[in-house]
């Protein structure tokens, strides 16, 4: 094939001849053995050639799915962390915030908590007043329980105060049951026992239990609602000696 | 619009960023598609590199002029393929079968004489594409430009910086050490 031969097959391939040019080549291509070889030649040329340009945009598009792979595996890699992390920060936000929250409640009940022992002292003194201690009565348990109370002997404590308890309803001792079981850091039983307190307690008891219990749900983080609950009422309850305390606590949490 | 077209002439040109482009904002319509359709992930790229392969050829077509946005085309063609495979699992493949020995029966020598020289064809193509391989990359490029990709010598010689008459000179050489390679 010569240089010529060859641009003339191109033109004709790519429909470039004109009419006469074009009849003469199918005249050829039609007669003369030589062309004919000539035409079958370049027809498998150009097949074979154009078959490797279509082997190459394959390639040119399985690449590009390797790299949309290998760019989609790298955002979820980035996205799992980012997640990890967030999950990681907000999990100790959670724990360092309850951690802080149950530190201060503890300080603040240890600031605000000792007018207990002055209550228990009132009490005792107007029961050996009246002289029960030596009678088997609710009173003279009662009396019982709350110096066993006074003499850290938490269990004795218990035993007689639940037998005044279920003796008959008694306010006072329901209360001092309540403290017998918070001193034995039994924080679920001091609940109970306050959560029993009859309605119509006299109201110096009442106040005292609902102190001593919102402090009990204060020591459970997932209470403490409930302590803020009660610690709100305090504070809008005028005739509540611990009303201002409620107040000036409240702001101190708010901070 | 203006992207549209950009991406557009660098898929004809074979360029990277189209392809990505096309991958980043079509692929995954598909791939739901062919999910949906109780197909795998692995069917989405198959038929999506095939409905691309299709784009592109009709793109190498001057006379083609892609009506809708890129992103719709291969949809459709994803999705017509795969409703052809969907349709043909199992039965086109027993009916070809059918029409070959029917072929076989009617036509008698010349079905297995032309069936010979198909298969021939084949592997002298298949010659050609690993010949190609054995040449200079410049022979490599100028062939594939002046056969596959259609351009005429203006363009090549403006893309291979030679001169326009150096360009017949040089495809007439590749031609004939790809002629000299396969031994034709």
């Amino acid at each position: 094939m010569t240089p010529q031969e060859l641009e003339t097959l191109h033109a004709y391939h790519r429909n470039q001849l004109n009419a006469s040019e074009r009849l003469n080549l199918e005249d050829k291509l039609r007669n003369d053995p030589h062309w004919q070889q000539l035409w079958s030649n370049f027809q498998l040329l150009t097949t074979g050639i154009q078959a490797t340009g279509q082997s190459r945009v394959r390639q040119e598009i399985q690449s590009a799915g390797i790299r949309y792979q290998l760019r989609q595996r790298k955002r979820m890699r980035a996205l799992r962390w980012s997640f990890g992390i967030a999950a990681t920060l907000a999990l100790g936000l959670v724990i360092g915030g309850s951690i802080l929250q149950q530190q201060k409640l503890l300080r603040l009940e240890q600031t605000y908590h000792q007018d207990d022992q002055k209550l228990l002292n009132q009490e005792l003194d107007a029961l050996e007043m009246q002289g029960f201690a030596r009678q088997n009565t609710s009173d003279s348990l009662l009396l019982k329980g709350l110096l066993a109370l006074e003499n850290r002997e938490l269990e004795a404590a218990v035993d007689f105060l639940s037998r005044t308890t279920n003796l008959k309803s008694n306010p006072v001792a329901q209360f001092f049951l309540g403290k017998a079981y918070q001193e034995q850091q039994k924080n679920h039983l001091a609940i109970q026992s306050w959560k029993k307190t009859p309605s119509d307690s006299p109201t110096w008891v009442k106040q005292a239990t609902r102190y001593e219990l919102s402090w009990a749900y204060a020591k459970n983080y997932w209470q403490q609602k409930r302590a803020k609950k009660i610690w709100r009422e305090i504070a809008q309850d005028a005739t509540d000696p611990q009303q201002e305390l409620m107040r000036q606590m409240l702001k101190q949490l708010e901070k | 619009m203006q992207k549209e077209s950009k991406i557009i002439d660098g898929l004809r040109n074979g360029e990277s960023f189209a392809f990505d482009w096309v991958y980043q904002h079509c692929f995954t319509k598909a791939t739901v598609y062919i999910v949906q359709h109780r197909g795998s992930s692995q069917d989405a790229e198959d038929f999506f590199q095939e409905a691309l392969f299709v784009l592109i050829e009709k793109l190498r077509n001057p006379h083609f002029k892609l009506t809708s946005s890129c992103a719709t085309f291969l949809y459709a063609v994803v999705r017509n393929l795969w409703l052809y495979h969907q349709r043909s699992a199992g039965r086109i493949i027993s009916t070809e079968a059918e029409q070959m020995l029917r072929l076989a029966e009617t036509a008698g020598e010349d079905f297995w004489h032309l069936l010979e020289v198909a298969q021939e064809q084949e592997n002298q193509s298949q010659r050609v594409t690993s010949a190609m391989n054995q040449l200079s990359g410049e022979c490599h490029q100028l062939l594939l430009l002046s056969f596959y990709d259609n351009k005429n010598d203006d363009e090549i010689a403006q893309i291979m910086t030679y001169s326009r008459s150096f360009i017949k000179v040089k495809r007439f050489r590749c031609l004939s050490k790809l002629k000299e390679i396969i031994g034709l």
